[in-house]
């Protein structure tokens, strides 16, 4: 870090000396500062500052903030992608163009998975084209490579950072949502605000979307480009079939309810036997194979080999599995392959086709799975989540070291996160369980809604209501969606005949019902 | 302070509504200050000054104080004044206090000499040279001097004398010339007392600088059918309050009252007492003058000596009794359900100050009295829950020789236990006194703790000084001292009559419990009370009849069973059973457990209770009353348990994307609670009747259902386990609150993990607390013993991991499991069975 800083500082004063005409300048860092300004130039005027106001329910009513992120312009007519955390539950978003002119934008798709957002600037005719931002391949990134982040952090908008690619494929999927893409991992310094901006490459080519930092000095992730690329091609797509009013959208994925366990798993230090295929032709090994990236052997080979990267605004969508598979050489006929099932989930196509944990999914439909290591599992779940819905797709399972088919039928996965609403005159929010986002109280209840947060101070918390408590019953109303929640709530808060402004809420916590009583004769939002 | 000023004010009023008590000021040097007053020409004015003031009475109803009395009072009085000392001696010692809130002997002594004090105490000359105080209990060794100080102002250089053995007084002595300076009162015969003896009385009291005469006419009345027995009231002195002991110098200046000078009507002298109990029989005491002075008198100094023979003479039949507790609740530990920290509460009464908190695993030390060669009876009480955990016993004869010893049981009346050697022969046996004291007489309490690392006895002389009605309307010993839970009485021959112990009453454990889960607090009970050796023989001679049955030692995990109806619950509160519509038949919310679950199987599930039912009461057979079922809110509510209110996800933090989910929620409910404890209490096999009523039901119809007390299946807390350090983790068989909490079926395979070892290879294996194992190496786990046993098997066949899978949340994955540090020499909980 204080070697990383040290080069920022040096460059900076070098710059200085540039202008000031001197011959100073040492020659190596003379080269570096050239790349930096020269990627700089080209990315910099593409860079937004986003400035969503959101609505959120997570303090038991319903506010609106004010939120900082930042984004990327990647099309001439305006299109800019941010992360899925920056922009969700925008009800409007304000932006600041590179030449400081500030546009509404509109958010176009939602994708909390690989946590992007895809937004239309609203710009008048007269501002097109707009300059934009070229992605290079995410795959061809190495580590030791400079790259820039550019964004907003805590709002110091149009701010760079310095640093090189710390580790290109980093797999952060053992508990977090992000299930479907590997990470970049970089030392440019990555701070709030700088969410949803882009990593540039020496060459102004943006690798990666700027999405997590951690507590630790020098950690940060950034979406490789090629996943930011084929989300925002989804996106868009579905947006543009779809009723603008319907926007934002969403990126379909197929859900079997399979859960994979990599072979190698360093993780839990276990580690299993794959199988070596016994029907299938060679030619058809290829699919997750190419994701395992072969050690490169010109490691060294680092700007240089950068630079002969031409880039080109045509450039395809790269992260997509299945046409990577298509691309990639398939590997020697009786190597060891397959993936470990961990699980396959209660009520999920997977379990009703009775596939079992232990299984060894060896192929998926034609495409041969190989699942050595965790940083492979990413491009599995693809290739699963594009599997058609609601058509039978062939697994070849090793089962006990026998090999056998078995027919799966993926469903459309269901919303990831679920609806919120206000029950404001109680001074609680409440939101919807899904499986996804709340697999513990899903796993405790099901389907249903509960308490996602309790203002302070309000009738609620002087009930004894908590956050994560689920909600059973509102009076004599069972509650099992978030309409019903909605429909109970309004008719007793409506009823002007109502002798006691009381209700006995019925809740689930810890898995266990009581009883709770709501006294709103006091209405807290009067008092402030 | 509090015990002076209370002295004084009950004085006055009872003067004052009752009996004449003419008031008149004697004039006297301040008390502290005499010894450098002059020698009085103001004696003879002062006496006519106070003729005058007796002469002319504020209220012609008040008769005067006959100046005869007056006279009397001015010659015999005087003020006897100790200094003290510190004790350095060898033997000096912190003694403790019997409350904690009381101050030690030691801090009492010191609170003198810090304060350049004396202790001062009124006294009568009885004999020439001898002068009666009350009774305060100084020790010779902390005596630095005595001086005597007479109302005409003279000082005298007094000794310690005698403790009086009739009557709760002492005497100091002046030796030689000086003893002639002092005007011994005559005694003359009281003749026969009457009903129409009229007696007088006269006292000092203490009044700021100087001292007031105290005189009142006695009442007599008689006893009856006895009717010659006449008894006499209104001295002054408050009834049943003799009591003088130290006290601290700052509490009302340590200055005591003086004994009641009796005389009749004729003005004579007749008697002294120092308390209120003045009888024709002197049944409450020596009190009649030549009966006093002819009153057996130990000496101070002999007293000091023959202390520390009885001492050494006692302890030979007392014994140092070490009982060792289990280890551990749980395997996981630190599972204290708090059942058992009342218990090590009470023990810290006897001197175990190391029973804070849990008794597992500690060894605590009592002390028992050898009652036969092999047996020895230990006076504290020992509850179910503690016995039941009792690993082993030891008889420390002295620092080289333990002995071992069993349990035999603990008494089912009070509040004792015995113990007995399982090899060898006690020293001595207790030697047994045929009759306990009379009244008045001193005798010993005994306490027997450690000294300079020593088995001793703390030795006290106390007399009895009446009786007082108690439990089951039988009338108990009151002594002068505060006789605490655990003493040994002994008579001055050194032979023990009585014990100081916990009454235990029927149902006892059941009403504390009501009590505590009430009001918060342990219901104590009936408290203790003097076991006279008479009623203690039926018990010690056939202990088996009156034994509780109930209190046995158990293996560990039979003493972690419990019984169970089979329900959660959580209480109710006035708004909510207002909300419910429930008011009337739960008082307000006051009564009445809300079931939130009903386990499958146990007595409720199959009784057909249900979610949302109501418990008021439970009707034990035989039993006059039903039990109310309520509870302070708070039991059961959930809010009381941190962690629920952030119960829920994980957010993607640091932890998550390093791939490290932490331990998993523990769900299940602990099934220590209000209702297990009770059904606990009240004992397995007895029928019981549960009267209830379902919250939902619009007639709210009282139903009632009929069961007999029965053992839960083992929970998580008794479950069987198996524990190996090196592999680093804990299981436990799936038990049916945990599979409830988990939704797993009863033929669900699975071993949960209780506990894992840091660094361990289930550590980094990344199994966490509270998953559960599945399956091993394919095979479905039936119970932590299996586990072991696969584990055992894949190491002797050679493997070095078993494959797992690992249920959380529903979900599972697999894991391998190093084992090749597994060593079945470590094993641990295999041994274990109910």
């Amino acid at each position: 870090m204080i070697r990383n800083r040290g080069v920022w500082l040096l460059a900076a004063a070098v710059l200085a000396a540039g202008c000031a005409g001197g011959p100073k300048a040492d020659p190596p860092y003379a080269d570096v500062q050239v790349s930096i300004a020269r990627a700089k130039q080209r990315v910099y005027p593409t860079l937004v500052f986003v400035k969503p106001i959101r609505e959120v329910f997570e303090r038991g009513e319903r506010e609106r903030e004010e939120v900082f992120g930042s984004g990327v312009i990647i099309s001439p007519d305006g299109y800019v992608l941010t992360n899925h955390h920056v922009a969700e539950k925008a009800i409007q978003v304000n932006c600041v163009l590179g030449d400081k002119e500030q546009v509404t934008a509109k958010v176009i798709g939602l994708d909390p998975e690989t946590d992007l957002a895809l937004l239309k600037l609203e710009v008048k005719p007269s501002q097109l084209p707009l300059p934009y931002a070229e992605f290079g391949d995410s795959d061809k990134i190495e580590e030791g490579q400079f790259v820039m982040a550019l964004g907003s952090p805590f709002g110091f908008t149009r701010s760079i950072s310095l640093g090189i690619i710390s580790n290109t494929r980093r797999y952060i999927g053992f508990s977090t949502q992000y299930q479907y893409n590997l990470w970049l991992q970089t030392d440019a310094a990555i701070n709030p605000g700088n969410s949803g901006g882009p990593l540039v490459d020496a060459h102004g080519m943006v690798v990666g979307i700027n999405t997590l930092g951690t507590f630790a000095e020098g950690i940060g992730f950034a979406i490789p480009s090629n996943v930011a690329q084929d989300t925002a091609k989804r996106l868009k797509d579905k947006a543009a079939s779809a009723d603008p009013n319907t926007w934002p959208v969403k990126v379909e994925r197929a859900y079997t309810g399979l859960q994979i366990q990599a072979l190698q798993d360093f993780n839990t230090n276990t580690f299993t036997t794959g199988a070596a295929l016994k029907s299938s032709p060679p030619a058809a090994l290829a699919a997750a194979k190419m994701s395992a990236k072969p050690e490169r052997k010109d490691s060294r080979i680092t700007l240089a080999a950068a630079r002969t990267h031409a880039p080109t605004a045509s450039q395809p969508a790269a992260g997509s599995a299945p046409a990577a598979a298509q691309s990639q050489p398939a590997g020697p006929a009786g190597e060891e392959v397959g993936v470990l099932v961990k699980n396959a989930e209660q009520h999920s196509p997977a379990e009703d086709a009775g596939i079992q944990p232990g299984d060894l999914v060896l192929k998926i439909g034609e495409t041969v799975v190989d699942g050595r290591y965790v940083e492979q599992l990413p491009a599995i779940r693809r290739i699963l989540a594009d599997l058609p819905i609601d058509k039978p797709t062939l697994l070849t399972i090793s089962r006990n070291g026998e090999e056998i088919v078995i027919p799966v039928m993926p469903v459309l996965k269901g919303k990831f996160e679920g609806e919120d609403f206000e029950l404001r005159r109680w001074n609680f929010t409440v939101k919807e369980i899904t499986k996804f986002s709340n697999p513990t109280l899903h796993f405790q209840h099901g389907d249903g809604v509960f308490i996602q947060g309790v203002r302070y101070p309000g009738n609620a918390q002087d009930a004894g209501l908590a956050a994560n408590d689920i909600l059973v019953k509102i009076g004599q109303t069972p509650i099992k969606t978030i309409a019903d929640a909605k429909a109970a709530y309004e008719q007793l808060v409506n009823d002007k005949a109502l002798a006691d402004k009381k209700v006995l809420i019925t809740i689930k916590r810890g898995g266990f019902q009581e009883p709770k009583l709501l006294d709103w004769t006091k209405d807290y939002m009067e008092e402030d | 302070m509090s015990k002076l000023i209370t002295h004084l004010a009950f004085a006055a009023a009872f003067s004052l509504a009752s009996i004449a008590l003419a008031v008149s000021t004697i004039v006297l040097p301040a008390g502290g200050a005499g010894a450098g007053a002059p020698k009085s020409p103001a004696s003879a004015p002062a006496s006519k000054s106070v003729k005058a003031a007796a002469s002319q009475p504020a209220d012609d109803l008040e008769p005067a104080i006959p100046e005869e009395m007056i006279d009397l009072a001015q010659q015999s009085f005087v003020t006897v004044h100790f200094s003290f000392q510190k004790d350095t001696s060898d033997q000096a010692e912190e003694d403790e206090p019997a409350e904690r809130w009381q101050p030690s002997r030691q801090d009492q002594y010191q609170s003198y000499i810090d304060r350049k004090m004396t202790l001062q105490v009124g006294g009568v000359v009885i004999a020439p040279g001898e002068i009666l105080i009350p009774d305060v209990r100084v020790e010779p060794r902390h005596i630095k001097a005595v001086e005597v100080h007479t109302l005409d102002g003279q000082v005298l250089t007094a000794r310690p004398g005698a403790l009086l053995k009739g009557c709760d007084a002492a005497t100091v002595r002046v030796e030689g010339k000086d003893a002639d300076k002092l005007h011994a009162v005559h005694f003359s015969p009281a003749g026969e007392l009457t009903l129409s003896s009229a007696l007088q009385a006269v006292t000092l009291n203490a009044f700021e600088d100087h001292w007031r005469l105290g005189h009142s006419d006695l009442k007599a009345t008689c006893a009856l059918p006895d009717r010659k027995w006449i008894l006499f009231g209104g001295g002054g002195y408050e009834m049943g309050s003799s009591r003088f002991e130290m006290m601290m110098a700052h509490w009302g200046g340590g200055m005591y009252r003086a004994p009641l000078l009796i005389a009749d009507a004729n003005c004579n002298a007749i008697g002294i007492s120092c308390d209120d109990s003045i009888d024709s029989r002197q049944f409450y005491g020596t009190w009649l003058g030549a009966d006093v002075l002819a009153c057996p008198r130990i000496a101070l100094t002999d007293l000091e000596n023959q202390r520390k023979s009885t001492r050494e003479k006692l302890l030979e039949a007392v014994h140092e009794v070490a009982v060792q507790f289990r280890q551990g609740r749980g395997a996981a530990g630190g599972e204290s359900d708090g059942r058992s920290r009342m218990m090590a509460m009470m023990m810290r009464q006897f001197g175990n100050s190391e029973g804070e908190g849990d008794v597992a695993g500690r060894e605590l030390t009592f002390f028992g009295i050898a009652v036969s060669k092999t047996q020895l009876l230990i006076p504290a009480p020992l509850d179910r829950q503690t016995a039941a955990q009792i690993d082993r016993i030891w008889i420390k004869l002295d620092n080289q020789r333990r002995l071992a010893a069993r349990f035999v049981g603990a008494f089912k009346e009070f509040g004792a236990f015995l113990v007995e050697l399982t090899d060898g022969e006690l020293p001595a046996t207790i030697a047994r006194a045929s009759q306990p004291p009379a009244r008045g007489m001193p005798f010993w309490t005994a306490v027997a703790r450690k000294k300079f690392a020593h088995k001793y006895l703390e030795l006290e002389y106390a007399r009895l000084t009446g009786l007082e009605r108690g439990y089951a309307d039988g009338y108990y010993w009151r002594a002068d001292t505060g006789l605490n839970d655990g003493m040994l009485l002994y008579t001055f021959d050194g032979e023990l009559f009585g014990l100081m112990l916990h009454q235990r009453l029927e149902d006892e454990e059941q009403k504390r419990l009501a009590g505590a889960a009430r009001r918060g607090y342990m219901n104590e009970g009936e408290g203790s009370h003097v076991f006279l050796l008479k009623d203690l023989e039926e018990p010690l001679a056939s202990p088996t009849a009156h034994l509780d049955r109930e209190i046995v030692v158990k293996s560990r995990l039979a003493a972690l069973r419990r019984p169970w109806l089979g329900v959660e619950f959580v209480t109710l509160d006035p708004k909510i059973a207002e909300q419910m519509k429930v008011s009337k038949l739960t008082r307000d919310g006051s009564l009445g457990l809300l079931v939130n679950a009903v386990y499958d199987g146990s007595p409720a599930g199959k009784a057909g209770l249900k979610v949302g039912d109501i418990l008021l009461k439970l009707q034990v057979q035989g039993k006059d009353e039903p039990i109310e079922l309520k509870l302070d809110s708070g039991e059961g509510d959930s809010s009381r348990f941190g962690g629920w209110g952030g119960w829920g996800e994980q957010d993607g933090e640091a932890q998550a994307v390093a791939g490290q989910e932490g331990p998993a929620e523990r769900t299940w409910k602990n099934r220590d609670n209000y209702l297990t404890r009770l059904l606990d209490a009240i004992g397995t096999g007895k029928h019981v009747t549960v009267t209830y009523f379902s919250s939902d039901d619009p007639e709210q119809t009282r139903k009632q259902a009929a069961f007999a007390i029965e053992q839960a299946p083992p929970d998580f807390s008794s479950a069987r386990r198996w524990k190996n350090r090196k592999v680093g983790l804990t299981v436990k068989d799936l038990t049916y609150e945990v599979r409830t909490a988990l939704s797993m079926k009863a033929d669900d395979p699975g071993v949960v993990v209780a506990k894992v070892e840091n660094g361990s290879p289930t550590s980094v294996a990344r199994i966490w607390p509270n998953e559960i194992i599945t399956h091993a190496d394919g095979a479905p786990l039936a119970g932590a013993w299996q586990f072991q046993k696969a584990v055992a098997a894949a190491k002797a066949a050679g493997h070095d991991k078993v494959r797992l899978s690992i249920l959380r949340l529903g979900k599972t994955r697999l894991c391998d499991l190093k084992i090749d540090a597994y060593d079945k020499a470590d094993d641990e909980g295999m041994d274990e069975d109910y």
